[in-house]
């Protein structure tokens, strides 16, 4: 097998570099702080979601099959 | 046992919570709501369960959480589409016109191991403690610091990471094969 070192074309100095990052050490604390109000922002989004209709439904129905039983 | 009103109240307020959840769990957006609805009837049917006074949705998400990796997964695989692709929206609801940076969020969530990603959920969005977290995922402490703590790493990696490029032109098909011995 050849060993040459593998080239990328396209990549110039001013590429994106990857930066591997250990788990949970030495992360860049803004951009920690970043992704973590753009996690609260998208869980507030879906909370602010209106319950489909089919939950209502299906709780409507289950009060139903109660009543009857009861 | 009966359901009463007020518990019906708590059970129909949860269920945001529960959807939200229910996506990360599955990691299939299209498959969350069956999901819910699966919990919601079980749960109904096991309210005698329930501690009155306590949290009813993390109740329910444990619940949820056990109807997981019991029964749907199993049924999902039997009734999963031959492709087996799932599309990348969280959901075709009110929350589409967002700004892009939280569609990032939301599909680099969907690429962490599920482990890590109930543990963000739960820490990061329920605001469990640690201990609360573990103690519904069955875990010790440790691992579940360890959880959030990789899921934080991997979200920032995944974040920052370039853009996968879109079929680059520069994959050659024709280069010469074979030529190890």
């Amino acid at each position: 097998m050849p060993t040459q070192p593998s080239q990328t074309p396209g990549r110039g100095p001013n590429s994106p570099r990857r930066v591997k990052t250990p788990p949970g050490a030495g992360l860049d604390p803004e951009l920690q702080a970043k992704i973590g109000r753009q996690l609260q922002e998208l869980y507030r989004t879906m909370l602010e979601e209106p319950v489909p209709e089919r939950f209502l439904r299906l709780l409507a129905e289950l009060e139903r099959k109660q009543e009857n039983k009861g | 046992m009966i359901v009463t009103p007020e518990l019906q109240q708590a059970l129909l307020a949860s269920i945001p919570a529960l959807r939200a959840s229910a996506v990360s769990l599955c990691g299939q957006p299209d498959q969350a709501d069956d999901l819910v609805q699966q919990a919601l009837v079980k749960a109904w049917d096991h309210m005698e369960t329930f501690e009155p006074g306590t949290n009813m949705a993390a109740w329910l998400y444990t619940i949820m959480r056990n109807e997981f990796y019991t029964e749907f997964r199993k049924r999902r695989r039997e009734v999963q589409d031959a492709d087996g692709k799932y599309s990348g929206g969280m959901s075709a609801g009110p929350s589409q016109d967002h700004h892009m940076q939280v569609r990032d969020v939301q599909s680099a969530l969907l690429r962490l191991r599920a482990d890590q990603r109930e543990a963000l959920l739960l820490v990061g969005a329920w605001g469990m403690s640690y201990e609360e977290a573990a103690e519904v995922c069955r875990c010790a402490v440790g691992t579940m610091k360890s959880r959030v703590n990789r899921a934080r790493g991997r979200l920032a990696e995944l974040l920052t990471a370039p853009a996968p490029a879109p079929a680059s032109q520069e994959q050659r098909v024709d280069a010469p094969l074979g030529q190890s011995g």
